[in-house]
């Protein structure tokens, strides 16, 4: 029990030089997590943490790394050339991910088709850039996994990782 | 089931997280080391509760919460090798008169440190009226002076 006949205190010098060390690299290892983290990829800002994507000539903003019931948001920009409306198909895999919480402009209307949801959006005459947000939040934790194309004016994206944290 | 994750995942999360922290953390408080312990308690508690602030969940959370803390307890008492790794064991600062450095360094603390606790306890005016100084698991220091005569 004790280690010293003069002192009855259970001190135990081997663990504690252990502890010491591995408290040591515990710490450089919150180091990264926070160098980690300031490269975004822990979600939330930082370089990392976004992806871009084209459709077409549409450019998609879309989180790589988000967090479970944070809120996030996907851009949407359009340019456009003619008079019509802007429809964008969000992929089934990506729209049971994440809850769709608002959406500005707000949609003309909304469908279910086999590719996902698909979101009409009326455009004002005149050429230009439209830029439509889709506030979003992750409804539950997932690996890195694909989440499908998106679709703008007919036009998709690539396969687009995501990754969502607890 | 949500709820039973977070408390368990923030349970070990923090027990790591102040274990690795060192026992200097709560030995040497300062008034901006409390607000610091009330930031981290906001903290934790939205990762707790999430948007979910129900009684049920309250309910849920706390449960999980004290039968962590009961379990542990009981299996810190069914092996001492469990209960020194997550509680420690007190640390020697000065052993016969004769002061750690590796100790005093590698926690944090100087001999002034030592020294505070030498008066409060004791009531002691010098550094060589201690005999032992013991860093302990609670992180408090407690002294053994010199016999004196």
């Amino acid at each position: 029990m004790s280690s010293d006949s003069s002192v009855d205190v259970d001190a135990d010098r081997p663990l504690q030089e252990r502890h010491w060390a591995i408290s040591r690299v515990s710490w450089l290892i919150m180091l990264a997590l926070l160098l980690v983290a300031a490269l975004g990829l822990t979600g939330s800002g930082g370089v990392l943490s976004r992806q871009q994507a084209t459709a077409g000539a549409a450019e998609l903003d879309v989180p790589r790394v988000s967090r479970w019931a944070a809120a996030d948001n996907l851009a949407v920009r359009v340019p456009q050339d003619t008079t019509g409306d802007i429809e964008i198909t969000v992929p089934n895999e990506f729209a049971e991910m994440f809850a769709i919480e608002s959406i500005a402009p707000q949609p003309s209307s909304v469908s279910a088709t086999p590719n996902g949801h698909r979101y009409q959006f009326e455009s004002s005459p005149g050429p230009g850039k439209r830029s439509i947000v889709f506030s979003i939040r992750a409804s539950r934790p997932s690996l890195p996994t694909h989440i499908g194309r998106f679709a703008v004016n007919g036009e998709t994206t690539g396969e687009l990782p995501i990754v969502v944290l607890p | 089931m949500d709820s039973v994750i977070r408390g368990i995942a923030l349970y070990l999360l923090l027990l790591v997280i102040i274990r690795v922290s060192g026992r200097r953390t709560m030995a040497q408080a300062t008034p901006f080391d409390f607000v610091l312990l009330l930031i981290v308690a906001e903290t934790t508690q939205q990762a707790l509760l999430g948007d979910d602030f129900s009684i049920t969940n309250a309910a849920i959370l706390i449960v999980t919460l004290f039968l962590l803390d009961i379990g542990l307890s009981y299996v810190k008492r069914w092996s001492p090798a469990v209960s020194k790794v997550i509680d420690g064991r007190p640390t020697f600062l000065i052993h016969d008169g004769k002061i750690d450095e590796r100790a005093l360094r590698k926690t944090r603390m100087d001999t002034a440190d030592v020294m505070v606790a030498a008066r409060a306890q004791h009531g002691l005016e010098r550094l060589d009226q201690v005999k032992h100084a013991v860093l302990e698991n609670d992180a408090g220091i407690t002294i053994i002076p010199r016999s004196s005569g």
